[in-house]
Formats: structure tokens, sequence, C-alpha cells
């Protein structure tokens, strides 16, 4: 049987400066442009999840709906009439609904705690070349080499994507967990004690304007808080990729090193990434208006806009991740 | 007293109260029976946050009964601590406002004698005549010296300090920001044996509970405020003589008659703006007209639009010019003239429906940053608003709240029913009324929150569990631990905006959109999403289950009720009979059965089962089309005939045979869900467009209407009018033969959208 070949391909050469937010954040997305038949499978895991917490609702939905003389309004428009009553009639059924979703919600986590390695090791190879053939239509793994797809038959691209999850998932799950307490201290602090203290400072307010500005910059505050702590967690697992075997500690420090070494191309992948997000949902929102006229065309055309969309996240997601480990790349080639 | 120029004096032509239906009262009273006089003399200690009194009160028996006694609501000592009814009830909040450590609130009644020296106070005591706490002192007993004789006084003579809270609960304090309500001494109510089924005479003085509001006589306020210099006031009632200031104070003087309560306001940051209800200039011709044909006057007295002279309106029509000021927060500025425009509709549309507004003078009140819990509330001629710096136009804010409030002056105002014990009298009429108002002034709300294509009225997705001991010094309202609150998708903490609270939790595709919800459709929401069954309507502020079963029954189901009335007897004639009761009773104090006596008499019919099941009952009315078929009639299986020209038709040969003649067999079951029994309309619409409408008495469970005919059945519904706005469920109203999934694929399609919004923030986490 001919040697296993190396599943990880070999590290991009040094660099000779730790990029910017640009370049690192283009370099992202051709990698995550690369995997995006996994990003294909992950819109559709999300889809199955969704489907299954939500599918409780169809039945009373459609027996509300299907016999109604009025269907074919409702399916056009929008009736708070309807919305009001069946949204009383089956508040149970919603509650369910929720912590359906939260159990999703959990279930997506640990899965995408055990892909993540996967899904990095596909993107650290940066964006490959067109193959000129396709052994078989594979939505995992495009981190193996031309040669090695040319070569004698060995592990399928799907083995390679398993067995590379499988080998970071146990770090990975480690640094779920220790996230954990960080999320929870971002909570404590910017939602409850910094609203006491909010609220305390307000008694010395009178103007609404400047209440409303302090409010919402907590809010923010919050979102960035808790969007620091992520971005924390993915820059340790970027190194837990590079350099198997980094300790924990290192991990760690790997995002401020980064930071400190470029602060601008940090916090610029994170302010592109989430420009890019909101870019996608401005375009779709007309596109789903536009189809959601009709209720055929909405449950389909409209429903496969609304992927495409989701599809679209993904992709800037697995891009950031990208641009992140195209960062840790630069700043660990230059010997810190 | 008010200066004769300043008198209102309420003329109505007999001829023109006459033409109305039944034996209405000759005229709008032009006063009230005058129980009560206040003189009160106070003086605003900002630094100490308490108000320094002196009350003259004389008191009038008006009953045929000796009186022996006095008592007194003491309503700040409510806010004392945390042993009070109040609080035991509210738990330290109140419409979503908290009480704060430190910001307690009490009234201490330093001397109380008889005009003549007689102490009166070593002898007082509290009473808790609705639950016995002994934690409680909002109801003071002072016994007389001397009873009271039928037709006889007594005055008396207090001082006392008020302490005011930090506001959460409608009256206190907030930085330099006063609204000072229920703040003196009050006396309650003596009410003879007989009246509203008392089976003897006694006080009516309850406690203030969490869920009440207030009851007293009418009579007249002689009130003078001093408060530092740089403070803007404004109270019940208007100012009678030039304000005088002396050093680094200033003393107002204001007075009102035929009124049962007076509050005021100061705040140094407030803008003032005045502005009259010039009737001339705001009349409306066509609602004119339509009144005068309700009331059967002559149509020919009501002036066109454009017309100058206005004499020939008839006096039971024609408004009265007002005064209105408001007081505006400085970053509120721009809404000035929403407010105006909102509060000369209410003017003009409450007067024309009920009778004109009889004072001269209105009071609005927006209430500091942070002290939003002052707003929404009225006293007579003053009322609390309320707005926020982020308030789209198209929106019914300010507009719904200042609409609302000053509406209440002719129900709790004029009417003055007892709203510690018939909330629905007030709260309830006035929600109906203030819906009324805003659809004919400014058309359908249109509300702000979107996900994923389905709007919402600003609430969460979810309702989280009620956190029933929340925490006491945390702003947030509570409601579950935080793993539960993550789960249910409130993520951030909440502010003092509702708007940013409605957005802050929510997920990608959740935006502002614009859609158009009438008031109905508002209340139905509130009343279903609170438990409908939880209380009946009729019932004391503090019996109900819980605030939320309060809120729904004395506000929505109340609306929604006479909503349905106009659906039962036709709007025209819930006109008519809204305008005779409250004609009939201003200045009256009626009750529940005051209010259905009225009903019947004007509607000419016995409506008692109605309100027997609607306000004494905690019924639902539910009627839902449950079947339709319409099948071709085919020729079926079996022997037919005589022996000499016998068939036997098999079971086969009957399914292959080709439809007869074009005759459809059709068949309707409506059932009657509900415990509420009501007549109704079952309309069937076949294809050819032909719509039949059967009545039902709707008393059985259930009724099935057969119809056969070469006309196909395509639909059935119930109540095609939509005139049962308290009906539980309406999309069960209509049902087709045909079906057709792709409405609920749709809409299915478009949660499972959003839920994936939503995994895809699960799947970001670490």
């Amino acid at each position: 049987m001919a040697d296993e070949p190396r599943t990880r391909p070999p590290a991009a050469p040094p660099a000779a400066a730790i990029p910017g937010a640009i370049p690192a954040l283009k370099w992202g997305l051709a990698s995550a442009w690369s995997a995006r038949r996994l990003l294909l499978v992950m819109t559709a895991c999300n889809l199955l999840l969704a489907a299954v917490a939500i599918f409780p609702l169809f039945g009373s939905m459609n027996a509300s709906l299907s016999h109604h003389p009025d269907a074919g309004r409702l399916g056009r428009e929008f009736d708070y009439r309807w919305w009001t009553d069946w949204a009383n009639d089956q508040a149970a059924a919603v509650t369910q609904s929720v912590a359906l979703l939260g159990a999703a919600g959990f279930i997506l986590v640990v899965v995408s705690a055990f892909f993540a390695g996967g899904l990095l090791e596909a993107l650290r190879t940066g964006p490959t070349p067109r193959l000129q053939f396709e052994p078989m239509p594979d939505p995992f793994y495009r981190g193996a080499t031309p040669e090695w797809r040319a070569a004698a038959p060995g592990p399928g691209s799907v083995q390679i994507f398993l067995r590379e999850s499988a080998r970071h998932f146990p770090i990975f799950l480690l640094l779920l967990l220790l996230s954990l307490p960080l999320y929870w201290a971002a909570q404590k602090i910017l939602n409850d004690a910094a609203l006491v203290g909010l609220d305390r400072l307000q008694e010395g307010i009178n103007d609404e304007r400047i209440g409303l500005l302090l409010t919402v910059l907590r809010a923010v505050a919050f979102a960035a808080a808790f969007h620091l702590v992520t971005v924390l967690i993915e820059y340790a697992r970027a190194r837990a990729v590079l350099e198997p075997g980094a300790s924990m500690l290192s991990l760690f420090t790997l995002p401020v090193a980064v930071f400190r070494a470029r602060p601008l191309a940090f916090l610029g992948v994170e302010a592109a990434a989430f420009l890019m997000q909101l870019a996608a949902m401005l375009a779709f929102i007309p596109v789903d208006r536009l189809l959601s006229r009709w209720p055929l065309v909405g449950a389909t055309a409209g429903f496969a806009a609304a992927q495409v969309f989701l599809f679209a996240r993904l992709l800037v997601r697995a891009g950031a991740q990208g641009a992140q480990i195209r960062l840790a790349q630069a700043w660990l080639a230059r010997g810190r | 007293m008010l200066a004769p120029s300043r008198k209102s004096i309420i003329v109505v032509a007999a001829a023109a109260l006459g033409s109305l239906a039944g034996p209405v009262r000759a005229a709008l009273p032009e006063r009230s029976d005058r129980v009560v006089a206040y003189a009160i003399e106070a003086t605003l200690d900002h630094p100490n946050r308490t108000v320094h009194g002196r009350e003259t009160l004389t008191w009038r028996n008006t009953t045929s009964e000796t009186v022996p006694d006095l008592q007194f609501h003491l309503y700040l000592n409510a806010f004392k601590n945390q042993e009070t009814t109040f609080f035991k009830e509210s738990k330290g909040r109140h419409r979503g406002f908290r009480a704060r450590d430190g910001g307690w609130g009490y009234i201490d009644l330093t001397s109380l004698a008889l005009d003549g020296g007689a102490d009166l106070l070593a002898a007082s005591e509290f009473i808790r005549p609705d639950d016995g706490n002994p934690g409680d002192e909002t109801v003071l007993r002072v016994p007389l010296p001397a009873p009271v004789p039928p037709g006889g006084e007594v005055r008396l003579k207090a001082a006392f300090e008020s302490h005011l809270p930090r506001v959460f609960a409608r009256t206190g304090y907030k930085g330099d920001f006063y609204l000072v309500g229920q703040w003196f001494p009050k006396v309650g109510v003596y009410e003879p044996a007989g009246l509203h089924g008392r089976e003897k005479s006694g006080w009516n003085c309850h406690q203030f509970h969490s869920s009440s509001e207030f009851f007293a006589d009418f009579g007249a306020y002689d009130v003078t405020i001093t408060v530092p210099a740089s403070f803007v006031i404004g109270a019940t009632g208007g100012a009678i003589e030039p304000p005088r200031t002396s050093g680094d104070t200033t003393t107002y003087h204001f007075a009102q008659e035929d009124v049962h309560d007076f509050a005021w306001t100061a705040d140094p940051d407030y803008i003032k703006v005045t502005r009259t209800f010039s009737y001339a200039a705001d009349r409306d011709a066509e609602e004119e007209a339509g009144m005068a044909r309700i009331a059967g006057l002559d149509l020919s007295q009501i002036p066109p639009q454009e017309a100058a002279d206005l004499s020939a309106v008839p006096a039971a029509i024609r408004l009265s010019d007002v005064d209105v000021t408001l007081l505006i927060q400085p970053e509120h500025r721009a809404q000035i003239d929403r407010h105006f425009r909102a509060v000369f509709n209410a003017i003009k549309y409450y007067g024309y429906w009920y009778g004109r507004y009889p004072y001269r003078t209105l009071t609005i009140v927006d209430p500091a940053y942070g002290a939003r819990g002052a707003g929404g509330m009225e006293y007579p001629t003053f009322i609390t608003a309320g707005t926020s710096f982020v308030a789209p136009a198209t929106r019914w804010s300010p507009e719904g709240v200042t609409i609302h409030e000053f509406g209440h002056q002719f129900w709790y105002g004029l009417v003055a029913t007892n709203e510690f014990e018939e909330a629905w009298l007030d709260e309830g009429f006035n929600t109906y009324s203030t819906g009324k108002v805003l659809e004919k002034a400014f058309g359908p709300n249109h509300e702000s929150m979107e996900i994923a294509g389905i709007p919402f009225l600003r609430m969460p997705l979810v309702e989280l569990p009620k956190d029933p001991d929340p925490p006491a010094d945390s702003p947030d309202r509570g409601g579950g631990d935080p793993l539960t609150r993550f789960l249910y998708l409130r993520w951030t903490g909440a502010s003092n905006d509702s708007l940013l609270n409605a957005i802050r939790d929510l997920p990608f595709l959740t935006f502002p959109a614009d859609v158009a919800i009438v008031d109905p459709l508002e209340r139905r929401r509130r009343f279903l999403r609170s438990g409908p069954t939880k209380d009946q309507l009729l019932r004391k502020a503090w019996e109900f289950l819980d605030e939320e079963s309060y809120a729904a029954n004395s506000y929505s189901k109340t609306a929604m009720t006479l909503r349905t009335l106009e659906g039962v007897l036709g709007s025209d004639l819930v006109a008519k009979i809204m305008r005779t009761y409250h004609e009939r009773y201003r200045f009256g104090h009626p009750s529940t059965d005051d209010f259905i006596a009225t009903v019947n008499e004007v509607a000419g019919r016995d409506l008692n089962s109605y309100f027997a099941q609607t306000v004494r009952g905690s019924g639902l009315f539910d009627i839902a089309v449950t079947s339709v078929s319409s099948e071709k009639k085919r020729p079926g299986a079996g022997v037919f005939g005589l022996p000499e020209s016998r068939r036997i038709v098999s079971f086969s040969e009957a399914r292959s045979a080709s439809a007869a003649t074009g005759i459809f067999e059709s068949e309707v079951i409506v059932r009657r869900l509900g415990d509420v029994i009501l007549p109704v309309q079952i309309e069937l619409l076949f294809a050819s467009g032909k719509r039949e409408v059967r009545d039902w008495d709707g008393r059985y469970r259930w009724i099935k209407v057969r119809e056969t005919g070469t006309d196909r059945l395509v639909s059935a519904r119930v109540d095609p009018n939509d005139a049962f706005v308290l009906d539980a469920s309406w999309p069960n109203n209509a049902r087709a033969v045909e079906s057709n999934p792709w409405p609920a694929l749709k809409w299915w399609t478009r949660f499972v959208t959003w839920a994936q919004q939503v995994l895809y923030f699960y799947s970001g986490i670490a």
C-alpha cells in the first residue's frame, strides 16, 4: 500500500510582513471559497436543525391556513389578525420550538467545534488552484495537494476531513469550555453590573439623548465584548492548527500578540467581516420582499434565496477565520 | 374661588336633549354636588423632597344619615416601606418601573383639629378595611367629637409633611422634576345604605392597592404652591392671580371647582407652551351632523364647515374653547405640535360624542427622563403623558397616551366611577373611546418591528417566564436565570427605552417595519396573551389574579366588549347609549348597574344576558366553522324500486356512477367552542358568487347547515361583518372546501429562515 500521504500540507512560506486587514481578508475569503462545498454542508446542517426545531409549528399553521377562504391573500400579505390569534393559540408550541431551537443551538455549538478542525485545516492552505480533474464530487477537505489527488488512491478526503476534525476536537472542546467563563464574565460585567451602574448614573441625567446614548453604548459594549471572546477563541484555534502541541497559554496569547503587532489589521478584519454580513442582509431584504409576494414563489424561490443569504454569511465568517489564520501565520513566521 | 368671569356656564337646550330616545336628563349638569372644599397651602422643600402643607377641609354630609367619623386616604404612605399593601402586592414594581432604595415616600400628619380647636389626631387610627394588613397606613379613621347630622358640615384643619418618593408609581421626584399627586389627606366617600348595593351606610375608603386607582367626592380646590423661583409649575385648574416672587421662591395660586382631586408638577427644565383650542377654528361640521342625527336633532341647525356664525349650533353639540398648557422636556420640543394636535382632536371628539369638556383649562405634562413612572396618568384638568426622543411620526406615541389621558377627564373625571371597585367603567370605557378617536383622527397605528417578514408589536417573540421575585435593586424587569434568558433570546440587558428593548436581542433579519395596526386588534392581542379566563371583568381592582389580568380585563376586554356591543346593536345606537350615559351621570358616581340600565333603556331591549356573560362572567366567546363539504350527489348502492321494477346497485357500481344531474350536497358544521352565547350569522358562499346568510342563536353547542342545489359551496363564515371583536379566535371563523398548502408553507419557511439566523449565532460561539 502506498505510504499514506501527508495529511497536512506544508505551511505557507514566511511572510515579509503581517498583511493588512484587506489583503488578509481577501486571502481568507478566497480560502473560504475553495472550501465552499464544506460550507454548503454546514448550511444544510443549519437548515436541518432549524427545520427540526420549527417543525412542530407547521401542523398548526397548516390547520389554521390551508382551508381558510382568504388563503390566497394570507399567503401574499401578512395578516395581523391571523398572527395574533395563531400566536396566542399556539403559545405553548412556540415556546417549545424556542426550547428546541436552544437544544439545536447547543448541538450546533458542539458540532461546529468538531468540524472547525477540518475547516481550519482547509483554510490554512489558502486558495487552491482549480483542479483539472475531480475524482469525485466530494464536499469535504480540499487541503490535499493536486499531486496527492493524482496519486494512487489513499484515504478519501472525507476521511481526511473527519480525521483532522477529530484530531483537533479535544483541544477545541477544551477551548469551548474555557470560553464559557469568559462569556459569563462579559454577561455579568456588562449586562448585570454595568446595567445597575448605568441606572444609578442616569439618576443624574435629565436629557434623554444622553441617557439613550449611554444605553446604546452599553449594549454595544456587551456585543463587542461577547464578540471579543469569540475572536479570542478563534485565534486560539488558529494557533492550535498552525502549531500542534502549542501550550494553552500560547494559544491565548496569540490574539494579544497579533493585536499588538497589527492592531488595525486585527480590528479591521472583524469590522470588515461585520460590514460584509450587513451588506449581505441589505442585499437579501429586497430580494426577499419581492419573492414573498406570492405564496408558492415565497415558499420555494424565496426560501432558496434565504439559503443563499445564509451561505453568504457562513462564507464571510469562514473568510474572517481565514484572515485570522493568515495574520497568525505571518506573525508566527516573523519569529515573534 | 374662581372669579365670575371664569365660571363655565353650560346651557343645553332642553328641546335638543329631549329628542334623544328615552327619559334623559334635560341638560348637561352645570356643576357637581360639591361635597368637599379644600384650601391648601403647600411649600416645596426641594432639598428634602418634602411638601409642607396646611389644609382646611370642609366636608358636607349629603346623606340622610348621621356620620360619626371621617375616613381619609393617606395614599403616600403606600410608599413608606415594603410592608405596605401596595408594596406587598406590587413587589416594588409598577408598570415596569421599580422602587429605589432610599426613595421611600410617606405623609406625616402633624396636626388635625376641628376648626375651633378640638384635636382629632389623638383619637385617630389607621384602619385596613380591605386586607387587615397591619403594615398599611393608607387609611386613617378620625372619630368626631360630635357626629355630622344630615345636611350638616364639618370643617377641619390639618398640617402635614408629604415626603415624596423617588417616582416610580405616578407620584414623586427625579432630580429636579416633581409630579405631586395623591399628596394631601383626602377624605373618602360616604355612601348611604342601598347605594350601589350597600347593605349599610359607611365610608367607601379603600387602602391603596397595586392595581387600584382612586375615588373621591366632587368639590372645590383652592391651592397655593410655593416652589423655588427657577421652577416652572403646572397644576389642576387655572392660576387665579399672578405669581408672587419673594426671595428665591415663587408662590402660585390655583383653583378649580367641580373636581375630585388636585395634582401639580414642577421642574426648572420644562418648556411651557400654551395654545387655545378654539371651537370655531377646530370644529368638524360633518361630525356635528352625525351626532345631531344620532341625538335626533334638527340637522339644518348644523352650519357648514366654513360658516362664521355658529350661534345656531345646538348647545348639546357646541364645544367650548379650552386653554391648553403643555409642559414638555427640552429634548422633546420637536413633538410640541404633535401633542397639541392629539389633544385638540381629543377635546373635539370626546366633546362631540359625550358632551363638551366643561373646564376652561387643561395641563399636559411630559415627565423628565427617568421619571416615566409619572407618565400616563390622569388628574382633573391635568394629565401626564410622556414620550421618547425616538418617536416616529407614524406611530401613536405620544398621540395615543395624550388622547387616552385626556379621555379620562370624561370617565374618571366627570362621571367619576369608583376606580377601586369598578375599574372597567373608567379604564375600559376610555380605552374604547381612545381607540375611536385615534382611528378618527390618525388612522391605523404603524408599529415597528419585523422578524424575517413577520411583524410584531415590539414584544419579545416568546414571553420570558415570569420571575416571581425579581431582584429589588435591578433595573432589569427580571424573568429567568441567565441560561433561560439566553435560551429565550434575551441576550442583552434592559434599558429605559422600549424601542431599544425590542430590538436589542434579536438576530439578523430583525428590523423596523411599517405595519398598520388598528386599535381593536391590539386590544385583542393583549387580552388573549394575558390568559383571558383568569378573572371576570367586573372585580375589585386588588382581587384580580394578577396585574396582567387586571389590565387585560379592565382595559382590553372592556373595549372589546363595547366594540362587540356595536356589532350587536349597531354603532349609532351604541353612540347614543354612551352619550346618554355620560350626560345622565356626569358628576354622578354611577355603577355597573347604572350603565347596564342605561343600555337597556336606550336600546329598548334586555341585554342583561350579554353583560352577565361578558362583564360578570369569565367565559370566552368563540364560534368556529369546523367542517365544510360540498359533494356531488351520486346514486347510492342498495335495492331500489317496487318488486316489478326493482333494481339492485352494488357499491362498486355506485362509486363508478357518474354524477347525477349536477346536484351538490353541501354541509357546514358550526360549533360554539366558548361559553358565551351570542346569536351569530352564518354566511355561505357559493361558486356562482351567491351568498346566503343564516341566523343561529348559538345556544346549543353546534349546528349543521345543509344545502342541496346546483350551486357548489365554496366556503362558510360566521360573523361575516367581523362585529364580534370578543371572539377569541378569528381564523376559525371561516373555512373553505378546498385546501391550499402554500400559505402555511410560506410562513413556516419564514420561521425556519429566522431560526437559521439564530442557529448561525450559536454556531459561531467559541
